[in-house]
């Protein structure tokens, strides 16, 4: 048999294939049930406008506050690992190894419970605020990666210029290689942003009152009041909603960059 | 050595040395440039050429000896390294103009924030610099839509926009297109008419011939010979001289 008639045979059999295991399960499935299960309009109009106005809004609302702590937090880890004194390395490489090695929902879980109790103090917010401060340590821990490779990659001709001026190593980080290096990380921290949208959902461990759920928290309370899963479906939709957009301008950012400015 | 006019050198080194671990890229450099001189440094690539430059404004620390910038001493850690950097210009093989601001914002920033110019006066210098290598219409331009040419003659505008004592430069016409490279030494040539302390290293025997007042032939770390350009390109005294001109004449 000639090469190519076999290459053309195989991707005849992988078509087949595909298409009869689609058919097997689409066959196999209970439609109706599944639909009663899912797709109720009566329940899905039961969530409105709360679904929206509460839980979606809690949901970017968590990220929002989760990604601008995580940045600030991020660009000091990421100045302390590049710092010329050791024991600011030290910490900052520790900190990056505990909080990216633990499961983040460990770690939300702790902080809810631990913070007030360690600290005294009621963090605004409650419980869900002190998990907050949890999805705060561990995007922190990832931003300062992100951040760290960014600043790395701008060029040292850079830095030696700005140096050759008189500006003061501060005034360089801060007027000539952070402004670059955020330029540079703009697609990988587009994508921290959606990685933190998805992880607010682990705040449920943490707790949450009527006003404070978000997305997943919301939807698994319409899941156990009705015994549906339509709430579920809509949580899901509501999320990608935000997410392939986000994505999608991710992918757009990062071929702008590919070709240069 | 001598000083002109009893003024003190602009830069004196002396016994300066330079290790990159094992390996060591400056063998004891002894040179003293006068007020409005322009030395030109030529010799074989790895011969130290550019740590020698980048010695002067402490881009590289020396492992030993000493520099003085006008009386000086930058070695001393009470120096204000940064105070001594904005009298000293620094142009790179590679421009390094700062790809995220706009022309006048590579010839500002410094200026604002080192001198602490205000908006007015920094842009007003800016504009006179930039208006001396021939590019006053580039202001808002950014250094992604220039040319090689004109990048290089943007950041030597930017060295001078600190209104620097002397300039160094590290072979500046190295990356350039051939095409490219007399716009920029002609902003040289006004710079040395100017009388703008210059070190000069470059592969351009021609601009070295013409404009320098001192050639100084320098090989694996160390400076072989130095004297008249004409007289070192036409007589060269050292075997080593000989055969690195017969190359590159």
């Amino acid at each position: 048999m000639r090469r190519t008639t076999r290459r053309k045979l195989t991707r005849a059999g992988l078509y087949v294939l595909f298409f009869a295991l689609v058919i097997a399960v689409v066959a196999a499935a209970d439609w109706q049930r599944l639909g009663e299960q899912f797709l109720r309009f009566d329940i899905a109009r039961e969530q409105l406008p709360e679904i929206i106005t509460i839980a979606l809004r809690n949901t970017i609302l968590f990220t929002l506050i989760s990604f601008v702590g995580g940045l600030l937090l991020g660009v000091v880890l990421a100045l302390m690992k590049l710092s010329s004194v050791p024991p600011y390395r030290w910490f900052a490489t520790v900190y990056v190894e505990i909080f990216r090695g633990l499961p983040a929902l460990l770690t939300i879980f702790a902080m809810a419970y631990m913070v007030p109790i360690a600290l005294g103090i009621r963090v605004p917010g409650g419980q869900v605020g002190a998990g907050l401060i949890g999805l705060i340590l561990v995007a922190g821990a990832y931003i300062a990666e992100v951040i760290r490779a960014g600043i790395q990659a701008v060029p040292k001709g850079q830095t030696e210029a700005s140096r050759s001026l008189g500006m003061s190593p501060t005034k360089t980080m801060g007027w000539i290689v952070l402004p670059q290096g955020f330029r540079i990380i703009i697609p990988p921290l587009t994508n921290e942003f959606v990685l933190l949208l998805k992880d607010t959902s682990l705040l449920f461990i943490a707790g949450s009152t009527v006003m404070t759920k978000e997305l997943t928290t919301f939807a698994r309370d319409g899941l156990t009041t009705h015994s549906n899963g339509t709430p579920l479906v809509m949580a899901a939709m509501l999320y990608l909603l935000v997410t392939i957009p986000l994505t999608r301008l991710v992918a757009l950012l990062e071929r702008r960059m590919a070709r240069g400015r | 050595m001598s000083d002109q006019g009893g003024r003190e050198p602009a830069i004196t080194m002396r016994g300066v040395r330079k290790s990159f671990g094992d390996n060591e890229v400056l063998k004891g450099i002894d040179l003293t440039v006068r007020p409005g001189e322009v030395v030109c440094v030529i010799g074989p690539s790895g011969s130290g050429k550019s740590t020698l430059l980048r010695t002067i404004n402490l881009l590289e620390e020396p492992s030993a000896g000493s520099i003085h910038i006008e009386g000086v001493d930058i070695l001393d850690p009470d120096c204000d390294i940064d105070a001594v950097r904005t009298r000293i210009g620094m142009v790179f093989q590679q421009f390094n103009l700062f790809p995220h601001l706009d022309v006048l914002g590579n010839l500002t920033i410094a200026q604002r924030k080192v001198l602490r110019r205000g908006r007015r006066e920094a842009e007003q210098t800016a504009r006179t610099m930039l208006d001396r290598v021939g590019l006053a219409e580039k202001a808002t331009a950014y250094p992604a839509h220039l040319s090689g040419g004109q990048q290089q003659r943007v950041a030597i505008a930017r060295a001078l926009s600190m209104n620097p004592d002397m300039m160094l430069f590290d072979e500046p016409t190295s990356a350039l297109d051939p095409e490219l490279v007399g716009e920029v030494l002609d902003v040289m040539k006004l710079l040395v008419e100017a009388g703008m302390t210059m070190i000069v290293v470059t592969h351009e025997m021609g601009f070295a011939r013409e404009m320098g007042d001192r050639l100084v032939f320098m090989d694996e770390g160390v400076i072989i010979e130095e004297g008249v350009p004409h007289e070192v390109l036409a007589r060269p005294r050292h075997a080593r001289t000989q055969a690195f001109l017969s190359k590159v004449l």
